[in-house]
């Protein structure tokens, strides 16, 4: 059985009565760092990401990247956030916007002020076209984006810079803001916190950025999306090592805030339970729709209040997953990924290899366009000299 | 060769108001199930049969030593009833252990094997698991496969239960214990609408491979790409078909709403599959008054006052929604039983409790005697529907070529409901199929079960 889970990512939370709330909260200037770094997932594959990390006010010391990046806690007495952002990818530039608030009102480079206004594709094919809705900061610099009147509620904060990509290379987080005290809304009080983060990583797109062959033929853009990892809090659920969420005790209003920063449903259900949703996207329902799961869309932050009664743990599975195996190109399935592989691939490929397994089809699509040719000897040649 | 039933129905009709107010005759339609508070459900294999003339493998709940059937024995309880349902798993060993979930119903398990998310049958056609649970509130609700649930409910494991209120009567049913109001859940007749699909490539796979690895050799799952789409765990145009027909022993259940002019009809819409299915019902919007087995209130006791109207219900995975439907006739335009003064259409509109309706057959009196708003175009000029009477009015049969209509013998009018998803109309890629019914409002007097 837990072979089973491990293998199938499979994507189910425990919530447990364990009380355990609070966690360090930033405070109202934020430090960022944007940086690459490994994804070890459960099945061994090793995933490159970007993600966001906490740094002191300097940047000399940044801690590790993560995806979904730190929680950004604005205090409920705060109004201003400011969000100052360390470029430590190698190349391309960077920013950060939170959906659902005001534009930030100013926003500095190195120290430089810059117009908050979108920034465009100059040249080239895409002459004019906006690739980032918010100024850029570029590798190697610190960019300082300050937004005004932060509203209570929950948010994904991310990229503003070539979303697309960004985003699925795991450049988002978390944001929330009390509207007071253990008071999410007005009138919306709770005791404990539970934060459900869905999220996907298609290892695919991960590899063309890593190995720098993102935009040519072999992996041209994102649009063949095909995601093999869910993860919720940043990690596929693991049966050995996933810690159950901490609910607080009996008669406790637990506040659920959910995030999705994936690009497919997800539909948690809150198994044998109901419990109040009372704002999505940070704002408000007139009246708390009681339901025992809820539709996640791309993009959508919802609260939930659910009263804990006695017993537990509670499970919390989404309703539209179906867990899967991530393929690797082991196409001989020896457990290595060699040159035997390759000569499989290229006999195939120039016709000399006509009975090819579906297994070894799945697994030598290397960039989910839905068939194996020279791209996917390209990218598995391009992957295997490392 | 008109046919005129006016003057049969009104006395027909009033025979019936009669018989009514003496509390002789439950005229509601029924939702073919199983009631009482124990059940014995087995999950087994068996084949599903589509409308274009496929089959392929799947597994689902069985009742007892019946057969297995898509969707689950559709489970009928009163609220406050003490339930138990025992599972036992007689799939194959490489199928793996089966557990149910219920999602809106605080479940207590025993027996079995510990699982994930509830307690698990082994496939040992032995081992029992128990589910018990309090029905303590009404309303439409899904059970499931709990074990590796999306694969589970691809495979067919997904059923509905109907809790019914405190005191339901069934001569004059409701949805929910709520008072009396304008947007409330009493209803005339109920029909369950579970809307599934599924992707024949995965059954097929499970079926030759008997290895539920066997999904890890292929993309099926990341790219799930379903082919076939259900009401009830039928295709169209198998969903006309009665229920319990011998010819899809695996799919007992049908869907065919009907109705008369002026009533209500409870939609109780289910999504037993993995996407989202948009259920545009045409002839009139419906009112969403619950969801997930809650009634959409502001407040205990004010009734369905959150609830609100659409014409397309967003069916989404694992949800239930309630929905009242109504078709008056009111401001068509045009007299829907005809020319009055024409010796063949002859009837009259008799409104004595002043609702701007006939008192029997429903007839909208503002339109009364309005001529019908276009010339017919000849016969030889015209492609017939197999709901086509030969004209255009209620309860009025015209001529036809040989051959033509012949599923609508009362003269009903006939409105598509179905998928708003264009692909969900299809049974593998042909039209018409899948997600596709027809609502059928039946003239004054035809009895409806």
């Amino acid at each position: 059985m837990t072979r089973l889970i491990k293998r199938f990512r499979s994507i189910w939370v425990l919530l447990v009565m364990t009380m355990v709330f609070g966690g360090a909260s930033l405070a109202v200037d934020v430090y960022l760092a944007a940086k690459p770094f490994m994804k070890y997932m459960p099945d061994g594959q090793v995933i490159p990401m970007w993600g966001f990390a906490t740094a002191n006010a300097d940047f000399s010391i940044v801690g590790p990247a993560s995806s979904p990046g730190p929680m950004i806690t604005v205090p409920d007495t705060d109004g201003t956030l400011t969000i100052h952002l360390k470029n430590l990818l190698t190349s391309d530039p960077v920013s950060v916007m939170l959906a659902g608030q005001a534009l930030p009102t100013s926003v500095t480079v190195d120290a430089a002020p810059v117009p908050v206004a979108p920034v465009r594709h100059v040249g080239g094919d895409f002459d004019g076209r906006v690739r980032s809705f918010l100024p850029e900061t570029p590798a190697g610099s610190v960019g300082v984006y300050n937004f005004e009147n932060v509203r209570p509620g929950s948010y994904i904060y991310h990229s503003a810079t070539h979303i697309a990509l960004q985003m699925q290379m795991g450049l988002y987080g978390a944001m929330k803001k009390d509207f007071a005290p253990f008071t999410a809304y007005s009138g919306v009080t709770y005791n404990d916190e539970v934060i459900m983060f869905y999220s996907e990583v298609d290892p695919a797109l991960h590899l063309a950025v890593h190995y720098g062959y993102y935009g040519t033929p072999d992996y041209p853009n994102t649009l063949n999306y095909d995601p093999r990892y869910y993860l919720i809090n940043g990690d596929p659920y693991n049966v050995i090592l996933e810690p159950a969420l901490a609910t607080g005790n009996p008669g406790d209003r637990v506040l659920i805030r959910f995030f999705n920063a994936g690009l497919r449903d997800h539909i948690p259900v809150l198994e044998g339970e109901y419990m109040d949703l009372v704002a999505e996207d940070g704002n408000t329902l007139p009246y708390p729709r009681n339901q025992y799961s809820v539709l996640m869309t791309a993009g959508k932050t919802t609260d939930a209040i659910f009263v804990r009664p006695g017993g537990g743990p509670f499970p919390i599975y989404d309703r539209v997953a179906l867990p899967m195996a991530a393929p690797q190109a082991d196409l001989n399935q020896d457990g290595l990924v060699d040159a035997t592989d390759l000569t499989i691939m290229i006999n195939f490929i120039n016709g000399h290899l006509t009975i090819f397994s579906e297994y070894a089809q799945y697994h030598a699509d290397m960039n989910h366009d839905g068939e194996v040719n020279q791209s996917d000897l390209n990218i598995l040649s391009i992957l295997m000299a490392g | 060769m008109l046919r005129n039933h006016r003057t049969g129905i009104r006395l027909l009709l009033l025979l019936m108001v009669a018989a009514v107010s003496a509390g002789v005759i439950q005229a509601q339609a029924v939702i073919p199930g199983v009631t009482g508070t124990s059940f014995n459900l087995a999950a087994r294999e068996g084949y599903l049969s589509t409308g274009d003339g496929n089959s392929f493998y799947a597994w689902g709940f069985a009742i007892d030593n019946e057969w297995m059937q898509y969707p689950g024995p559709t489970i009928i309880v009163n609220q406050n009833d003490a339930v138990t349902i025992t599972l036992t798993n007689d799939l194959p060993a490489w199928a793996g252990n089966v557990s149910i979930l219920f999602p809106g119903l605080s479940v207590q398990a025993s027996g079995g094997q510990a699982g994930q998310l509830t307690r698990e049958a082994p496939p040992d056609g032995a081992t029992a698991v128990t589910y018990t649970f309090t029905a303590s509130r009404p309303g439409t609700f899904l059970y499931h496969g709990g074990t590796r649930p999306g694969l589970q409910m691809e495979m067919g494991l997904v059923g509905a239960i109907i809790v019914r209120p405190a005191g339901f009567s069934p001569a004059t049913p409701r949805a929910y214990d709520d008072p009396v109001s304008d947007y409330d859940s009493a209803y005339d007749h109920e029909y369950l609408f579970l809307l599934s699909a599924m992707d024949s490539r995965i059954h097929d796979l499970l079926e030759f491979k008997k290895d539920l690895t066997a999904l890890d050799e292929v993309n099926y799952l990341s790219q799930y790409f379903p082919n076939y789409f259900f009401i009830n765990g039928r295709t169209s145009p198998d969903v006309f078909s009665e229920p319990f027909v011998e010819w899809l022993p695996h799919q007992p259940y049908n869907s065919l709403p009907r109705m008369h002019p002026g009533e209500r009809l409870l939609m109780r819409v289910l999504n037993g599959g993995l996407k989202r299915h948009p259920f545009h019902h045409h002839g009139n919007h419906a009112r969403v008054i619950a969801k997930q087995g809650q009634l959409l209130a502001s407040m205990p006791g004010v009734g369905a006052d959150l609830s609100y109207e659409v014409f397309t219900i967003e069916s989404v995975p694992g949800e239930t929604v309630d929905a009242i439907f109504q078709w008056t006739g009111e401001k068509i335009g045009w007299d829907i039983y005809g020319d009055p003064n024409h010796p063949d259409y002859a009837h009259d509109c008799i409104d004595n409790d002043m609702d701007g309706y006939d008192d029997v057959t429903h007839e909208w009196c503002a339109d009364h005697g309005k001529p019908f708003p276009v010339v017919l175009p000849e016969k030889q000029n015209l492609v017939f529907g197999a709901f086509y009477s030969g004209s255009p009015f209620l309860g009025t049969m015209g001529t036809l070529p040989p051959g033509e209509g012949g599923l609508n013998p009362n003269s009903g009018f006939a409105y598509m409901w179905h998928s708003h998803d264009e692909k969900e109309l299809t049974n593998f890629g042909l039209f018409p199929g899948g997600i596709l019914t027809m609502l059928i409002i039946e003239p004054p007097g035809v009895p409806i079960p």
